[in-house]
């Protein structure tokens, strides 16, 4: 007799992101991490805000159009810059390692209880200034100078910043989607970390940072993490 | 000239205006039905926005529109279906 024994490990909510990426032609707002992509549409009453801007940081009216199980970017025109702001509750684990979506004051025996903020910016155009804090982004990647490399492999310096100011101690992942797992480099003194770009392609960089929690009572700390996209594109077929 | 996935756009411009022609998997892409805006801004930041409309085939234009050599346009496409949009960004020769 063969027992076979399987174990499918599902990441906790808490590990997932926000981004934004192109789906049949038109870009969408992606909840998941690594290959996962999972039902953002379900997730739209999570989004608090989501906004447009054009080359001169003009805001453009921006909203999201869910199109079956995806929530499509739908502005009055073309944006440079797309970001989007996701509160995701608050989540305890209990001692045996199961993660309720209730805080502390419910689950007072808990290991860990804390508020989980999702945060996206896209590059969708050419910048004609460096990235500037946006915004709803507690926690923002700007990439240091306006233009980005135009081949995977070059180097990109970012700041990471927390209330628009550059924080030490951040977490980066140089790619949220290919290789979550991958070894955080962690933001220095002036926030920034150098990168190389990763992918002739889709780029999703993240970061994350623990910030104090402001409803003690029910969350030990605030996890804010957040991605920045853009595209490198690939050479002419 | 620019491809966004499988859809090839192609800004010209001209003493005339403006003209875009639409072409997917080297097959026209008949225009009615669809509109263009286009935003650019000037050396001054001044920002414009500019919509094409379908003429005939595969070409929307703007007549008596001037865009800058070296201009930065951001191109929003919205298909005959009323809500889908493709975007996509030119630099002007």
């Amino acid at each position: 007799m063969m027992i076979i024994a399987s174990a499918i490990t599902v990441a906790p909510a808490r590990a997932h992101g926000i981004y934004f990426a192109q789906r049949a032609t038109q870009l969408a707002l992606i909840y998941g991490v690594g290959a996962d992509d999972l039902d953002a549409v379900k997730r739209l009453p999570l989004v608090q805000n989501i906004s447009g801007y054009d080359a001169e940081w003009n805001p453009i009216p921006t909203k999201l159009r869910a199109a079956g199980p995806l929530p499509l970017v739908d502005s009055e025109s073309q944006p440079t810059v797309v970001a989007a702001v996701l509160f995701n509750g608050i989540w305890s684990r209990t001692p045996e390692g199961e993660w309720l979506k209730k805080g502390r004051d419910e689950v007072p025996n808990a290991t860990i209880s804390e508020k989980n903020f999702k945060y996206a910016v896209h590059i969708a155009g050419p910048l004609t200034a460096p990235l500037r804090p946006l915004p709803g982004q507690t926690l923002q990647i700007v990439p240091v100078d306006a233009a980005l490399p135009a081949l995977m492999g070059q180097p990109l310096k970012l700041r990471v910043l927390f209330q628009g100011k550059p924080v030490a101690g951040a977490r980066v992942l140089t790619d949220f989607v290919n290789d979550p797992d991958g070894k955080p480099i962690k933001s220095a003194a002036d926030g920034s970390v150098t990168i190389k770009v990763r992918n002739q392609g889709l780029n999703v960089i993240c970061a994350i940072f623990d910030g104090p929690s402001d409803e003690p009572a029910k969350a030990d700390k605030m996890e804010h993490l957040a991605t920045l996209s853009f595209v490198l594109p690939h050479a002419p077929e | 000239m620019r491809i966004t996935g499988e859809t090839m756009l192609e800004l010209v411009t001209s003493a005339d205006g403006v003209a875009l022609y639409i072409k997917e998997e080297d097959e026209e892409v008949p225009s009615a039905g669809i509109s263009a805006k286009l935003t650019f801004f000037n050396s001054s930041g001044a920002k414009s926005e500019v919509t094409l409309t379908p003429v005939s085939g595969n070409k929307l234009e703007a007549k008596g529109v001037t865009i800058p050599s070296g201009s930065k346009v951001a191109l929003q496409l919205t298909l005959a279906d009323k809500v889908s949009k493709i975007g996509a960004n030119f630099i002007i020769k």
